[in-house]
């Protein structure tokens, strides 16, 4: 059967099975392995402006220089048996003065851990093992407020002067499937939505909803609504601007998702969507929902994706995280 | 340039590298330079010999080098690259002889070393234990890097250094040199190291040895215990206890008989018997009285040291602190019943005891361990018990019982037994003399089975969802139909296999083997796929089994209740769960999931040896699906299609309602009994050493209730269960077992009731190893009466050994048999007292290696990263393509050389003309030539007309026509010539230049006309070139016209 190109937009053609064309100039970070500055299974990723963070399976939290793909700090997590971490976000301290502190969804033992931020790594030192000082370890399993079941999604919205944290916000899936939000106390404020499978769309519901991405610039913020194939535009009061996708419209089609897992929001203020069943990068624009650009496609090449489950910027470099493929690819603008 | 020639033995064939460059595989192709390159010479003499010396020597080269590089292709040249770097694959012996700590002692070492080790050097990691095991591959050293997390080393009872030196050479990098770094004791227990250095040798690959140096000082071990291998009930049995000791030592030697110590102190308290030891070996015997209960007795001696008068404790392991021993006390033929169903075997019992055959009721779970203790019954009988009563080991041990030592087997049906209870496809199956899965052509109503598979964090979890997914598979019959349902990294929820017939099983175990175990992030989208798959198909059960750890999503509430309305059950299978207890959330929705549908919930967690238990769940819950093999219905007699020896006296047979459906069997299974549809009811074989019965109704009031008072229900059974039955042992049958080495020594005395020795016995014997597999013993006449025979027993466990032979001919002829044990109480890896480092050292020097220590690993010429003595491997890079399609370009070359006429100045020209500002005078050059011309014919007009210059004088406008007439027509010519010309004009102007008038016929006017020409022909480009677009126009005019 002969491949339909379809065009689209940026000139990035989209064959028939939504695949998109292989990642610009990709190559392998980090490649798979259980010692620092290698991966198994990364689940999750996050930028603090100059180095790339990365989580797997070996339960290591690891600073990676972005150029070189070598680990220059790295701790881990305290306990790791019954699951590791799937959700990350380094963002201003519950205990202010600007200081940075790195938020983990500790996601398999219900809590979310906060870490103080490490000092910069010094010059061409290899890989030196931390022991952060832990500032919080918020939440407990249950369904009650405060109490979390899986949580996999954090986002840090700090205030206006950025001196200080104004909310965290934490999403969670295995039957509580829902937004929660703290203060800089990190105790309870509210809850946003509740499991539901979307066939309401004015509800705000959620299944997996497994990223956050807060846009403070525009007052609102974007959730991966993963298993209900969509991604949700709500303001940051929680409440409903938009729904893009729908659940029953799941596929493969420029526009549709299948299990919208990884955010990143650009600085032109559309977002970058991966899709953890189509092995694709959507870039969207969130105020229409048109999908601007399909890129990268099905395979276990460089280049390619194999169940990628998040995507984070350093400077002008994309990275994104493969679970099937054990590794953290870099990838240049493609549009 | 240095040329080597290399001579491939393999292939036969011979390559040619030239330097460090460039290899060619089939360098006889480049015989053809030289003869190529001459006859392109002369040819090229001749056929560019038009060309300008320049020119014809530019495409004479082009030639050659075409010429050149397409045979150049032809040898297929390959370009070498040299790699510097090298590869250090570090094998660590984790047996459990090792230090705790040796891995992180490894691990500190290796540390220190990297920092020698060169940009591009890697670092890789093999275990070896029992097995040697990949830990990591080679990779870039990065100093600082921590290994692994808890790495797989399999099995440490053992030390099998041949193994993990393989292992090692078949992970070793092709990019870089290799070397191995071998850290051990060198003691081994498994294996040969000589011969796995040897094949390093053989790769160029050496080996360096860290020994790890000990000795135990003190040590004391239980060499072995010596009991008889067969008494009979209350007889006194002397035990000898060897023991080995390295220095003087005391200690207490306890012997047990079945769990339970003998007193060896006599009057004395207490049981254990006080014993100093010398250095060297010494026996302690002991007389014990053995038990009245016939089957094996087990002897266990134990020796505990105590402290000396200076208080020290002359022993080191404990390990090798005990030894055991089997005896098989023998008594009259007796027969185990397992059952599950006491009530249904309750007739069956009494009958047997009535027989005066000794019979023993257990249920599955509490039945014998090993295959000593089974092997002490004559026959096994099973009523109505299904598969999953019995592990896996049970079910491997019921069927060595037979075939290997010979034991009798009966299996009675009910609703749980044969097909129905899940056998079909297990290991115990093939002694059964009926096949359990019904003849295809029977038509029967099917099971369809949906097995939805997702991965699961478990250990290992790609092999126990193969294994899980084979045991369902096999469990069921050709005609079921199963479907495979996994969320795949390339698709989502996905069918790996639709639901379709079992069929053969290959094409449901190639999607088994084909599972990528995506992590699903669903169970509504599973399930769903799965409801609407059996709702398609046309089945008497249905059913579906989950394996997950439980995270998966369910939040649609129509989901459960539409599988229930539609009556087909789902059973979950919650597998390493990221929680635990009645607080986890995924185990509540696991069990929610089976008790909504009518399924059952089975929770495998804590260790990895539960997963064990994994394909017995499955095989159990594809019993679901197999209710349809029961066949109940009508009263009616089976129908007795043979005589046999069993059936000998037994009339007419009572009738039955019900049993389960099976098929014949191949091969000299007899079927004594049929019934619907020719289903065999009661059938019977031999099968190696023993045989086996079966009869697939039941014993009880079920099914066969007219059986039960039946008057020759007793004889019946008697008769079955007696012909089955191993024949008895002969009490003046002797067996004794030695100690040589690794193998054991197994001696036989037989006399006959007078007390004759027994000569010329045909003996057949078989011996189970402790992995359960068996192997033949073939027992020779060494003496009269006394045979030999020699067993292999270096793994440590029980051996269990069934001899049997035939006196006598015709009616006369009779059969007996003896039973033996063996057993290695701990493994050898538990003997050695001091370690082996003269092996490691002869490993070294034979392949080129070196022996180091931790202390001195950063010394001068120490380093195991050192290049000395290794070979830098060639990678071989095929560029016959590149050369082919630089010959293509070059050839292309050639052909324009040859072809296109290159004029410099031309170019020059038109290169300046193109890029200076005289490109328009160019243009205005071509137009004032043409005004030239037209002028010059002006001129020539006048002048044969005799007119003025100036055309518009009144004379001229009002002079003679003709003179008009010819300057028009003049004019008319000169532009028809050029531009316009006219057919008849263009006969006239043909061969002129300019202008024909009429009078221009002369000489004087040919001759103008002559040079006219001539001038044109000296004209410049401009004019050339416009003669040249004259012609052109006359010859499409003329084309025109015709």
């Amino acid at each position: 059967m002969l491949a339909v190109a379809l065009p689209a937009c940026d000139g990035l053609h989209v064959d028939e099975h939504g695949q998109g064309p292989a990642l610009k100039n990709a190559r392998v970070l980090l490649a798979t392995g259980g010692t620092p500055g290698y991966v198994y299974t990364p689940r999750v990723l996050a930028s603090d402006g100059t180095y790339l963070w990365v989580i797997d399976r070996t339960a290591r939290v690891q600073r990676i220089n972005p150029e070189t793909g070598a680990c220059v700090q790295w701790f881990r997590m305290p306990e790791w048996e019954l699951g590791k971490p799937t959700g990350m976000a380094i963002g201003i301290s519950p205990e202010g003065k600007g200081q940075r502190a790195i938020y983990v969804a500790d996601t398999h033992y219900h809590r979310v851990m906060v870490y103080e931020f490490p000092g910069d790594p010094a010059a061409k030192q290899p890989a030196v093992a931390l022991s952060p000082r832990l500032i919080a370890s918020i939440g407990s399993y249950g369904n009650a407020p405060g109490q979390f079941v899986y949580p996999c999604a954090v986002a840090v919205l700090p205030t206006s002067d950025g001196q200080s944290l104004e909310r965290l916000y934490v999403g969670e899936f295995g039957g509580n499937d829902r937004i929660q939000t703290f203060d800089r106390e990190l105790k309870f404020v509210k809850q946003i939505g509740g499991a539901g499978m979307g066939e309401d769309e004015k509800k705000v519901e959620f299944s997996r909803p497994q990223s956050i991405v807060l846009d403070v610039p525009n007052q609102r913020m974007f959730v991966a609504d993963s298993i209900n194939h969509r991604v949700g535009v709500l303001n940051l009061q929680g409440e409903l601007i938009r729904w893009i996708g729908k659940p029953a419209l799941t596929g493969q089609a420029p526009g549709q998702f299948s299990h919208p897992r990884g955010l990143t929001l650009l600085s032109d203020g559309t977002l970058l969507v991966v899709e953890f069943a189509n092995n694709r990068v959507q870039r969207i624009d969130p105020k229409t929902g048109e999908s601007l650009a399909v890129m990268g496609r099905t395979g276990m090449k460089t280049g390619e994706l194999a169940e990628p489950w998040c995507i984070a910027q350093v400077g002008s470099r994309f990275f994104v995280a493969e679970g099937k493929a054990n590794r953290v690819q870099v990838f240049d603008q493609m549009w | 340039m240095m040329h080597q020639l290399h001579t491939i033995a393999q292939h036969g064939g011979m390559s040619l590298t030239l330097g460090d460059g460039v290899a060619f595989s089939r360098p006889i192709w480049l015989y053809l330079l030289i003869p190529v390159g001459i006859v392109l010479v002369i040819i090229g003499r001749k056929s560019l010999s038009g060309m300008g010396t320049n020119l014809r020597r530019v495409a004479l080269g082009l030639r050659l080098l075409v010429a050149g590089l397409i045979i150049a292709a032809l040898a297929e040249p390959q370009w070498m690259r040299r790699s510097e770097a090298v590869s250090v694959t570090t094998i660590v012996d984790v047996s459990r002889s090792q230090p705790a700590d040796i891995v992180s002692r490894t691990r500190e070492m290796m540390n220190k070393a990297s920092g020698l080790a060169r940009d591009g050097d890697l670092l890789g990691l093999v275990s070896a234990a029992s097995e040697g095991r990949v830990q990591q591959i080679p990779r870039p050293v990065r100093i600082g890097g921590d290994a692994i997390d808890a790495p797989d080393v399999g099995a440490t009872d053992a030390t099998n250094l041949e193994s993990g030196v393989r292992m090692a050479l078949a992970s070793i990098s092709t990019n870089a040199a290799n070397r191995l770094l071998l850290i051990s004791d060198g003691n081994q227990t498994a294996g040969s190291l000589m011969e796995a250095a040897k094949a390093a040798k053989a790769a160029g690959v050496p080996i360096d040895v860290v020994p790890v140096r000990y000795t135990n000082d003190a040590e004391v071990l239980v060499d072995r215990l010596l009991a008889p291998s067969v008494s009979r009930q209350g007889e006194n049995a002397k035990l000898r206890v060897v023991l080995s000791a390295t220095k003087p030592s005391e200690g207490l030697l306890t012997v047990l008989l079945n769990g339970e110590a003998i007193d060896l102190n006599g009057d004395a308290p207490g049981v254990a018997k006080a014993v100093s030891l010398s250095m060297g070996t010494n026996v302690q015997e002991a007389l014990v009285r053995l038990p009245r209960a016939t089957g094996p007795a087990r002897f266990e001696a134990v020796f505990e040291p105590v402290r000396g008068a200076d208080g020290k404790l002359r022993d080191t392991l404990v390990e090798n602190n005990r030894a055991m021993a089997v005896t098989f006390v023998g008594g009259e033929g007796r027969a185990l019943l397992l059952t599950r169903h006491p009530q249904q075997a309750a007739e069956l019992m009494q009958a047997l005891r009535e027989s005066k055959i000794a019979c023993e009721m257990r249920e599955p779970n509490n039945a014998p361990q090993g295959l000593a203790e089974l092997g002490s019954y004559e026959c096994i009988i099973l009523v109505n018990a299904s598969r999953d009563e019995f592990s896996q080991q049970q079910q491997e041990e019921l069927r060595s019982y037979v075939h290997d030592l010979g034991g009798g087997l009966v299996m009675v049906g009910g609703d749980e037994s044969f097909g129905a209870g899940g056998w079909i496809g297990s290991t115990l199956a093939e002694a059964l003399p009926i096949k359990l899965d019904p003849p295809q052509k029977r038509e029967m109503p099917r099971g369809a089975l949906v097995l939805v598979m997702h991965s699961c964090e478990m250990p290992e979890g790609n092999y126990w969802g193969r294994r899980t997914g084979e045991a369902a598979i096999q469990a069921l019959s050709a005609k079921d139909l199963i479907g495979i349902i996994e969320f795949s990294w390339q698709g989502g929820d996905n069918w790996i296999h639709p639901l379709a017939e079992v069929g053969d099983r290959s094409a449901a175990l190639r999607s088994i083997n084909s599972l990528t175990y995506g992590d699903a992030p669903s169970f509504d989208t599973m399930l769903t796929d799965a409801y609407n798959g059996l709702m398609k198909v046309n089945a008497g059960q249905r059913h579906v089994v989950v394996i997950s750890d439980g995270d998966p999503q369910l939040l649609d509430n129509t989901l459960l209740p539409k599988f229930a309305a539609a009556k087909i059950s789902i059973s979950t299978v919650a597998v390493f769960p990221h929680s635990y207890g009645n607080a986890s959330g995924d185990l509540q929705k696991m069990k929610r999931i089976a008790d909504l549908t009518g399924g059952k919930y089975h929770e495998v967690t804590g260790s990895t040896g539960n997963l064990k238990s994994l394909p017995e769940i499955f095989i159990k819950e594809a019993r679901t699906v197999k209710r349809s093999l029961i066949q109940e219905g009508d009263p009616f007699s089976p129908t007795l299609v043979m005589q046999s020896e069993a059936m000998r006296g037994i009339g007419k047979i009572p009738p039955i309602t019900g049993y389960v459906v099976a098929g014949d069997r191949e091969g000299l299974a007899q079927v004594i009994l049929r019934g619907k549809e020719n289903d065999p009811i009661l059938a019977q074989w031999q099968y190696g050493l023993g045989r086996s019965v079966t009869f697939t109704s039941d014993a009880t009031g079920k099914w066969a209730k007219a059986w039960v008072n039946w008057a020759q229900y007793r004889a019946f059974w008697e008769q079955h269960v007696r012909w089955a039955m191993r024949p008895a042992g002969n009490p003046n049958v002797r067996v004794v077992t030695e100690d040589r080495g690794d193998k054991t020594a197994v001696i036989v005395e037989a006399l006959d009731d007078k007390g004759e020795k027994l000569n010329f016995l045909r003996w057949q014997g078989r011996a189970v190893k402790p992995d359960m597999t068996s192997v033949p013993v073939e027992l020779r006449q060494v003496g009269p009466g006394r045979y030999e025979a020699l067993v292999e027993t270096q793994n440590a466990g029980a051996y269990t050994i069934n001899m049997s032979y035939q006196t006598g001919d015709g009616e006369k002829q009779g059969r007996a048999a003896v039973q033996a044990a063996i057993t290695r109480p701990f493994a050898d890896e538990f003997r050695a007292l001091r370690d082996n480092a003269a092996l490691l050292e002869q490993v070294a020097q034979d392949t080129g290696g070196m022996v180091l220590s931790p202390e001195d690993i950063t010394a001068e010429g120490k380093n195991p990263w050192r290049r000395e003595g290794l070979k830098a491997p060639i990678s071989l890079q095929p560029v016959f393509l590149t050369a082919a399609m630089i010959a293509m370009g070059l050839l292309l070359t050639d052909v324009a050389v040859r072809r296109v006429r290159i004029n410099p100045r031309a170019i020059a020209g038109a290169f300046t003309s193109a890029f200076s500002r005289g490109k328009k005078a160019g243009a205005g050059e071509q137009i004032g030539s043409l005004r030239a011309a037209r002028d010059k014919a002006k001129q020539m007009l006048d002048e044969r007309s005799g007119l003025s210059k100036d055309p518009g004088s009144p004379r001229d406008r009002g002079g003679p026509t003709t003179s008009s007439e010819a300057l028009a027509k003049a004019a008319s010519n000169y532009a028809s010539a050029k531009f316009e010309a006219s057919a008849e004009e263009l006969a006239r102007s043909k061969n002129a230049s300019i202008v024909d008038t009429p009078s221009a016929g002369d000489e004087g006017r040919r001759a103008q006309i002559e040079q006219q020409k001539a001038k044109s022909a000296d004209e410049p480009a401009a004019g050339e070139g416009m003669s040249r677009l004259l012609k052109a126009k006359k010859r499409a005019q003329e084309e025109q016209n015709d």
